[in-house]
This record gives structure tokens, C-alpha cells and sequence, in this order.
């Protein structure tokens, strides 16, 4: 039987569907790793050792992969009262836990007049319910060995900051997480694929991509939740063409769905078999004489590497960038780029990347107001101003679905870090910008200044309206 | 980079203002239906005309969240910079008939609306500016308040005070704990809070405490983060100390001004006001206080439902007086936060910052809640600190047996869960509103509940509107007084039965959404409102949220805790896949 361990809870909370094929499908059938996320991977090992090493904790000795022997080493260092393990194995049943560290902290237990809580080492900013369920799933564990529950849990962050939660606030979605797991080992096809924002840099995304598109999933239709989805397939709409030509009479075959809901949703299927856009009409929203204002960060140092902007936003506007060599030139780099911008031109950015960044960094230096309130999220804009042949959760995928582009040409945004450890990553990240804004500028050409598309054939249904 | 409090405040007002600006500019720019779906717009009203001085609308389907006073703007939904100014006023669901009024503070208005056209109503923004940063800074220069703010102030008593206080309110007949806590907030000298759980006497015990020190000659001014709030404060007041000379500072446009000048409370206008040097007391919003002249200096300030009030805005408040005394409760609703990645410290109430750093007093004893209410709400929420009063704790609900909903209104059953499992995406769910409506029905036509002692809560003012409808649709005798509203709009009401739709089916929603619908605090307050009797009636799926947002996740799992204490009735079959 499959153990669970520590990455099925992880893996869980990100998809129960990853969760599935990481409990059955071999390492070796997995993606390859990008680049990147090699690059990425290390920094976080990196990033664990240093901050283990300066902690004098021990491990456990024993051969590797013998986890029935770990966990005995483990129990012995944990008898003898160690004031911190690193790597222990615990092992209890069906689950195996590797956390980094266990904390002996003052308490009765079956291991004397103390016991162990956990502490995991991760390399976000703040912690993540994936992180949280991860360190409880040890806890329990903990438990089991030392015959008491650890009251408390620790995430060591990025900065060093050690964030403590209750261990108790969280176990009951623990146990309903390991229960999922359970039932996901001896049914693996509880868990359907269901297109969503990880996908795309999902290690079985060359499994779940095409038998999605295979069978025409409802998932692969814009603005597709899951409670819809269940409730169209109930009523025996299975497919985007099922969907594309779906009419109801009354709210009960309907599914009681909101009929708004049901005509946009529709709509997005024909979106997707016409393999274009419709843009849709909204209110006026004048941007007039815009500037495109573009980042590429470094989320592991909480960097901002470069900055770019475009102006006029069209894909003939005059692009400028620089980098910021260190975090104190940030704020000159970005001040410098957008002063050399007329006045008053609204500055538009993608996401909220931009306003956070500056909301950080402005209000201990030179906030002003005046230059926040020209902030507008163009993301936002382009993600409901039409209606897209696919979902739409980041830029790669307005690009690719609302220019037919290939968003990656100038190289990954996850990427940029590693770069700048290279020879030609000072003109690889002047090169991304670029390609982003263009895209930008084009996008906001094509959806954001466009008529509205004509209404489809298919929409003048009275079945809709019902 | 490091932030001191102040700071943090500060920078957390700027976000506030800054991201209810943003928010209400990108809802303008979405096209009709993404409004219409988010509840802020009505699509297809038809213009009836103009009678008796409103504006009457035909509207099929409001799933709007407006509410009645709301600023709304009439138009073609399109051209947002053009359309009609006005204030949403009465929604008639079973006639679909909206009245908007005119807004008394918009003038030189020349749109002309045509009977008969439809149009498309929005939300208007309505520019909100605070002298709350003023405030911050004034507090940050007060050493005293530094240290109260910080936790390292550490409060001292008059025990000759603490002594004739014990004394004073056992004799009113306060309960030990009711005493203890109030004889620390008469006796302190600078700080004292009292948590009171639902139904536990807080206001009363407030109440008490005010007149006990303004019966003493003091100068009391109470606040809290809304007039209603202030409203009751003051009423309860009135009613410990029938002759103490009370004063609301007011609004004009204030709602319970009958009810204040009945109990004889003097309303008059921050700006002019002239006070009594001792023995008054003074009551009013945050922004009320602030309006209050340099000079106005208080011996307290009570701070009423400081669970809800934002740091910031209790600051006013305390830079009135020396001495502060905090009711409120962290574990019923918490602060409206605008701002989505929100620093939590700096968002939190007054009540949660002061109570982590100076702890409370618990009032232990709820007199409203009988024991299988009480004991889930005290066990889910107050770690089993909370007990039934013994005249409470064998109430029932009136039952007469045979009817088919028998086990879930079963009254040996405190809190029961009538599961409902359908999948709704968004804020409605008309099984769990056929569900409820059919529940009130029984309630009232076998039962012989009256429908003024039923309250109705759903977390989503759209799912509010459905359930008023499909109610209304049973035609049942005296529903005018039934109570079908938001978790916010009820607190600090008590109804013998409380019927609550979780309204949401769709886990994976409640990842971009947090956990509204399943908010330990909101879902406290909800259930916390049955004396006998409350029905959960939600899907199993809403349960199975497993937010990625840390605060989301540890709701989530209380919620699931919840699920698993309650008893459950699954009818499912009878109302998933039915049409109205």
C-alpha cells in the first residue's frame, strides 16, 4: 500500500486530482522539471540547509529509504531528548512524515517531561494552508510517537520570522484531508482533472491537458466553476458543444443555475468553438492617452529585478526599461521610468503586482497619491471585458487566448531570477518586458479598445431568457 | 522593512480609502452582467413613473445586494457618468416592485427617466473621508495610550472603589461574573474590557456600569461603530438610570431618532454642543466623537461592540478621556475590511488588539440560549467556557408532532443541520431557499411559532432577496415581522427559532471568496440569535472548503468541526434538483 506522506497533503490542497496521480502515477511518468523551477527548487534547499545549519540540530542515522529504521533512530533521539531534530522520520500506519525540525519544548508525554512540536522551513512570505495542513499532518504523527498532541506548529518564513499557529485550529480539515487521501489511493478516479490556474505548471499537465480536450471538458470553458459544471453534467450537458447549444426551459432544467450565469457560460463554449474572443459591452472606461508599466520580479528575494513601460500603450510606443541592480534601487528605477512619462497619463499594469510593490515601498519614502491613483488593473479590465475561447487566469493565458500568441517566446516570467546569474540576462530581461508589453498594448487593442462583438447566431434564444 | 503600529495604521487607512476607490472603479468598467452577477446592478428594470415622490420600477429578478438608503445611480448602464442619481428605497418581492427615492444631497440633476423604458441601475460611489489619520498621530503623541496600544501599560484599580462597586451591582442582581467584570471596569484606572458572548447581559452590565460612575458625577462618553450600536447603548442606559442626562450626537438622517427622544435622550449637533461638566453622558459614533470641540474631555470612554471597531476608529474616542472601558466580543463580527491582503494587526478591532495584550473579563452565563443551543455555540466557539442560565436552559421550542419536517425541527434538538446538497456557483441557491421557506411554513402554520419570534439569516444579501421571496410565495399570516437578513443586520436581536443558509455549494468558490459563508464569527452570531432552536440548512459540499488563505483554512476546519458535532438531517433528495 502507498504511503501518504507530507507532499500527497500539499499536493492535495493544490489539486485532489495532482494528489491522485502523485499517490499512482511513477516519478519517472512526471514532467521534467523546467530550468527554473530547478533553479527555484535549489534556492529553497539552499535556503533550508543554511538556515538548519546555524541551528546545531541531529538527525537521525539510517540507511536510505529504510523509513522503518529512521523512525526507530528517530524515537531514540527523541527519547533522549535532542533539543531539535532535523529530518526526523516519522512513520505511523499507512502515513510517513519528514518534517524539517522537531522543537522539544516543556510537557509531559510518553517520552518524559517533554515532547517535540514542528517546525517546517519553507521559502514563502507568508504562510500558506497548504504549508499550515502540512506541518498538522506531522503533528499528528507526532502524536502517535509521543502520546500527546503538540500544541503548537512553526513555519519558518523566507525573512528567517518564525510564524506559530494552534495546532487545534486546524486538525479537523487535516483529518478530512488524510480521509480524501485514503479514498484517492483505492479510487484513483474520484479525483477528475478540472482546468485550473496551477495547471499550467503542473508536473502531470501533459497527462490531465489533453484528455481534457479529449472529452471536450466543461472545465475548458471560461468562467466554468466546479458547482456549475456538476450541475450542467446532471442535466446532461457533458461536452463544450453539449454546452454551446444547451437550452432550458425553467429554472428545474436548468439545474436552478442563474440564467445570467448559464448565457455567459454558453456563450464561452461557442467563444471556444469559434477559437476567438467576444468582446462584450460595458461601460466606457477612458484610459485616453495611457502608459503600459510592466515588472519582473524575484518573488524568493521579494525583488523587483526590472521595470518597463510603454507609452503610448500601443505596440508602436516609444519602450523603456532598466533594472534595478539591488532592493535600494527599486524605488529610484521605477521613479526615474515613470517621471520621464507625461504627467497624469493613467499608468496601466497587469495584476496587482504593481500597486503592492509601490503600497510597500511608498509609504516610507515619497508616497504620492496623485501617481497611485493614476494605478489601473489592466488585467482585470481584459479578463471581463470579453469572453475568451478558454479560462483566462494569468497573462500567459490572455495572450495565448486573446492574440493566439505564443506568451512564452521571450521566455518565462518565473525565469527572470535565473537570469540575472547569466551572461545574457540583462538583455533576456529588457527582451521579456518588451514582448509583455507589446502583448499588453496588443491585448488592450483588441479587447479593451474594440467594438463589441456581434451578437452570435446562437444567443437570440428564447430558451436563454427563461 | 519594519513598521511601528502607528505606522501600520496609518498605512492601513491609506489602503482602505485607496482600494474602496480602486474597487469601485473597476466594478464600473465590467460589463453589465459581471455586475448584475456580483449583486451590484439590476439589469431590465422597467420605469413605472414617478408616485408619491419615488421612482417606481418593475424589477423581474433583484438579485441585487442594495439595501434601502443605498445610492444608486439609473441609466443605460453603459455611460456610468450619465444616468440618474438616486437612493434605493423599498423592494416589494412579491409585486417586483422597486421604489428609488430622490437623493437629498444631489442637485442640478436634468435627466429625465421614460415611463415605460428600461434601464439598468448601479451602484454610485459615495466619497467617504475620515479624520482617522489625524487621530492616529494625536494617539501616537499620548504616552499613556502608547502603552495601552502596545500592551506594556499595565492597569491598576481603587480597591475601595473595586469594594463599593461589588457591592453596588450584586444589589441590581448581576450574576458573579457579570459583577466581577464590572466591578473591574468601575474600579479600574485606565483600562478594563469585558468579552460578552451572545445573550450574557453586556449591554445591561454596560448599562449598569455607566450609571454606577456617572451617578458618581463623571463625564461618560460612549461610542461605537454604528449609530444602532450607540442607539441600543444609550437605550439601556436609559433604562438603569431613568434621570441621568443623556445626549446623542446625531446625524440628521439618524434612524432611531423616535426611539431616542421617547426614552428622553437629547440629540444635538457634535459642532454646537454644550455639556455638563459631570454626571452625563455623551454618546456617538467614532466620527461623531471627533467632531466634538479640542476642549471636551470625558472621565471614561465606553466603547460598545468593540469587537467591531476598527483600531483607528476607536482612537477618537479614547483621545476623549483617560480612562477606557471595552464591551465586546472577538468572536461575533469583526471589522469591514476593504483590502484584500489587509495587515492583520492593524485590521483587527479594538476589542482583539486590547484583549490579546490585556486579556478580559468573560461574562459566562447566557441568558438567551437554552442548553443544546448554548452548548454548540460554546463548545465550536468559546472553548466550552459558556453556560446556559438555569431560566433558560430547559426552554423549547413549541412542537406539535406529525408534521414531515418532524426530525429536523425536533425540539430535543438544540442545533440541527439540515443538509441540502446541491453544487449553486455564486451567492444564491434556490433549493436551500425552498428548504427554508418550507421550514418557516411549519413553523409557523403547525407549530404556532409566531413569525416575529423567527429570524432567517443567509451570508449573501442576494440569497437574502430569494428567501424573502420564495417566503413570501407561502402567503403565511404575519410574515411582515418575520426577520429574513444578513448575519450583520440581526446582531444583537434574539429570535426563539433562527434558520441560517449557508447558501454557497461550491467549495472550490471559496478560495477566491476566503470563507465568507463559512466566517466562525458571522456563523456564530447566526446561531447564538435562537433561544431554543436554530436549522443550519447548507450542502455538504459548501463544507468541504479548503481555503489557501491561512485565516480561511482555520474557519474552514472550525467548520467542519461544527458539521461534525451536529445532528443532521439529509434531504437532499427532496429539494436538489426541484424547480420553484
Amino acid at each position: 500500500m502507498r504511503r501518504l506522506t507530507g507532499t500527497h497533503v500539499y499536493s492535495y490542497v493544490k489539486c485532489p486530482r495532482l494528489a491522485a496521480l502523485d499517490l499512482h502515477v511513477p516519478r519517472s511518468e512526471r514532467r521534467a522539471m523546467h530550468p527554473w523551477e530547478e533553479f527555484a527548487a535549489r534556492r529553497g534547499r539552499e535556503f533550508e540547509a543554511t538556515y538548519v545549519a546555524g541551528l546545531a540540530a541531529v538527525a537521525p542515522s539510517y540507511p536510505e529509504r529504510d523509513f522503518e529504521a529512521g523512525a526507530a533512530a528517530t524515537l531514540e533521539l527523541l527519547q533522549r531528548g535532542v533539543p531539535l531534530v532535523h529530518q526526523a522520520v516519522l512513520l505511523d500506519g499507512d502515513r510517513l512524515g519528514l518534517p524539517d525540525l522537531l522543537r522539544k519544548v516543556p510537557g509531559d508525554s510518553r517520552l518524559g517531561a517533554h515532547h517535540y512540536e514542528v517546525v517546517d522551513v519553507k521559502t514563502s512570505g507568508r504562510p500558506r494552508s497548504d504549508q499550515i495542513l502540512q506541518v498538522v499532518f506531522y503533528a499528528d504523527l507526532l502524536a502517535a510517537v509521543q502520546g500527546r498532541w503538540p500544541e503548537r506548529g512553526g513555519i519558518v518564513l523566507k525573512d528567517g520570522r518564525e510564524q506559530t499557529f494552534a495546532i487545534a485550529d486546524y486538525t479537523a480539515a487535516q483529518r478530512e484531508v488524510v480521509d480524501e487521501l485514503r479514498r484517492l489511493r483505492d479510487q484513483p478516479d474520484r479525483a477528475r482533472a478540472f482546468l485550473q490556474a496551477g495547471c499550467a505548471s503542473c508536473h502531470h499537465d501533459q497527462r490531465c491537458l489533453p484528455e481534457l480536450q479529449q472529452r471536450q471538458d466543461l472545465s475548458l470553458v471560461h468562467g466554468m466553476s466546479h458547482g456549475a459544471l456538476a450541475i450542467l453534467e446532471q442535466r446532461g450537458c457533458r461536452t463544450v458543444t453539449d454546452l454551446a447549444t444547451f437550452h432550458a426551459e425553467g429554472a428545474r432544467a436548468r439545474g436552478n443555475l442563474d440564467p445570467t450565469l448559464l448565457r455567459r457560460l454558453r456563450r464561452a463554449a461557442q467563444a471556444r468553438l469559434l477559437g476567438r474572443p467576444i468582446v462584450e459591452a460595458r461601460p466606457r472606461a477612458a484610459l485616453g492617452d495611457a502608459a503600459l508599466v510592466h515588472l519582473l520580479a524575484d518573488p524568493f528575494a521579494d525583488r523587483v529585478l526590472a521595470f518597463g513601460v510603454l507609452h503610448p500603450a500601443r505596440e508602436d510606443g516609444a519602450f523603456a526599461w532598466a533594472a534595478a541592480a539591488a532592493a535600494a534601487d527599486e524605488w529610484r528605477v521605477f521613479r526615474e521610468l515613470v517621471l520621464a512619462l507625461p504627467p497624469r497619463v493613467p499608468l496601466l499594469h497587469f495584476g496587482d503586482a504593481l500597486p503592492r510593490w509601490y503600497a510597500e515601498h511608498a509609504f516610507a519614502r515619497e508616497a504620492d497619491p496623485a501617481l497611485e491613483a493614476r494605478f489601473v488593473d489592466v488585467g482585470k479590465r481584459l479578463r471581463t471585458a470579453a469572453i475568451y475561447p478558454a479560462p483566462v487566469f494569468g497573462l500567459a493565458d490572455l495572450v495565448r487566448h486573446g492574440l493566439d500568441r505564443d506568451p512564452l517566446r521571450a521566455g518565462h516570467a518565473g525565469a527572470a531570477a535565473m537570469w540575472t546569474a547569466e551572461p545574457d540576462g540583462h538583455e533576456r530581461l529588457g527582451a521579456k518586458l518588451r514582448a509583455d508589453l507589446l502583448d499588453l498594448a496588443a491585448l488592450k487593442a483588441v479587447i479593451l479598445d474594440a467594438a463589441p462583438s456581434e451578437p452570435l447566431a446562437a444567443e437570440s434564444d428564447a430558451g436563454a431568457q427563461a | 522593512m519594519h513598521l511601528s503600529l502607528e505606522q501600520r495604521l496609518l498605512r492601513f487607512l491609506v489602503r482602505e480609502e485607496r482600494d474602496e476607490q480602486r474597487v469601485h472603479r473597476e466594478l464600473r468598467a465590467q460589463p453589465i452582467e459581471l455586475r448584475v452577477l456580483e449583486g451590484e446592478c439590476i439589469q431590465g428594470a422597467r420605469f413605472r413613473g414617478e408616485h408619491g415622490g419615488s421612482f417606481v420600477f418593475e424589477v423581474a429578478d433583484n438579485g441585487s445586494k442594495f439595501r434601502p438608503g443605498d445610492p444608486l445611480q439609473v441609466g443605460d448602464g453603459i455611460d456610468l457618468d450619465d444616468g440618474l442619481p438616486l437612493v434605493c428605497g423599498d423592494y416589494d418581492a412579491r409585486t417586483g416592485e422597486l421604489r428609488l427615492e430622490r437623493d437629498p444631497f444631489v442637485r442640478d440633476v436634468d435627466a429625465v427617466l421614460e415611463p415605460g423604458a428600461v434601464y439598468v441601475i448601479d451602484r454610485r460611489p459615495l466619497g467617504l473621508q475620515g479624520r482617522l489619520r489625524d487621530a492616529v498621530r494625536a494617539a501616537f503623541a499620548e504616552p499613556t495610550l502608547i502603552a495601552v496600544l502596545d500592551g506594556t501599560h499595565r492597569a491598576r484599580r481603587d480597591e475601595a472603589r473595586h469594594a463599593r462597586a461589588v457591592q453596588r451591582l450584586t444589589q441590581v442582581g448581576l450574576n458573579p461574573a457579570q459583577v466581577a467584570a464590572g466591578a473591574a471596569a468601575i474600579a479600574t484606572e485606565s483600562l478594563a474590557l469585558v468579552q460578552g458572548p451572545p445573550g450574557t447581559g453586556k449591554t445591561r452590565l454596560l448599562a449598569e456600569v455607566v450609571a454606577a460612575l456617572c451617578g458618581a458625577g463623571c463625564r461618560i462618553a460612549v461610542c461605537a461603530y454604528t449609530h444602532r450600536a450607540v442607539d441600543n447603548a444609550l437605550l439601556a442606559i436609559r433604562r438603569a438610570a431613568p434621570d441621568l442626562p443623556i445626549v446623542k450626537l446625531s446625524s440628521s438622517s439618524s434612524e432611531g431618532r423616535d426611539e431616542l427622544q421617547a426614552a428622553h435622550v437629547q440629540l444635538a449637533d457634535a459642532r454646537r454642543v454644550r455639556l455638563p461638566d459631570r454626571g452625563v453622558v455623551v454618546g456617538g459614533t467614532c466620527f461623531q466623537l471627533a467632531k466634538l470641540g479640542d476642549a471636551v474631555r470625558c472621565h471614561y470612554t465606553v466603547f460598545d461592540e468593540a469587537g467591531q471597531l476598527p483600531i483607528p476608529h476607536a482612537l477618537p474616542g479614547m483621545l476623549r478621556a483617560s480612562r477606557w472601558l471595552f464591551f465586546g466580543d472577538h468572536h461575533q463580527l469583526p471589522p469591514v475590511v476593504t483590502t484584500a491582503h489587509a495587515d492583520r494587526e492593524a485590521a483587527a478591532s479594538i476589542f482583539a488588539h486590547l484583549h490579546e495584550r490585556h486579556g478580559s473579563h468573560l461574562l459566562d452565563t447566557t441568558y438567551r440560549m437554552n442548553d443544546g443551543v448554548c452548548e454548540v455555540v460554546s463548545r465550536t466557539f468559546y472553548g466550552a467556557r459558556l453556560r446556559p442560565a438555569e431560566t433558560a436552559a430547559g426552554r423549547r421550542m413549541p412542537f406539535v408532532a406529525g408534521g414531515r419536517l418532524d426530525e429536523v425541527l425536533d425540539p430535543a434538538l438544540g442545533v440541527v443541520w439540515l443538509r441540502v446538497d446541491h453544487h449553486q456557483p455564486g451567492q444564491r441557491s434556490v433549493e436551500e431557499a425552498n428548504a427554508v421557506a418550507d421550514l418557516v411554513e411549519d413553523l409557523v402554520r403547525r407549530h404556532q411559532v409566531p413569525p416575529a419570534e423567527i429570524a432567517v439569516i443567509a451570508p449573501f444579501r442576494a440569497q437574502v432577496r430569494l428567501l424573502r421571496s420564495v417566503i413570501q410565495q407561502k402567503q403565511l399570516p404575519g410574515t411582515d415581522a418575520l426577520v429574513v437578513d444578513t448575519v450583520e443586520r440581526i446582531q444583537g436581536q434574539e429570535r426563539e427559532v433562527v434558520l441560517v443558509s449557508l447558501t454557497a455549494g461550491d467549495p472550490h468558490e471559496s478560495r477566491g471568496r476566503g470563507a465568507f459563508h463559512l466566517s466562525t464569527n458571522r456563523l456564530n452570531v447566526a446561531l447564538s440569535r435562537a433561544r431554543t432552536k436554530a436549522v443550519l440548512v447548507a450542502s455538504a459540499h459548501a463544507f468541504r472548503a479548503l481555503p489557501h488563505d491561512v485565516d480561511g483554512l482555520r474557519m474552514a476546519s472550525c467548520c467542519k468541526e461544527l458539521r461534525d458535532r451536529l445532528a443532521t438531517v439529509d434531504l437532499s433528495r427532496l429539494y436538489v434538483g426541484t424547480g420553484p
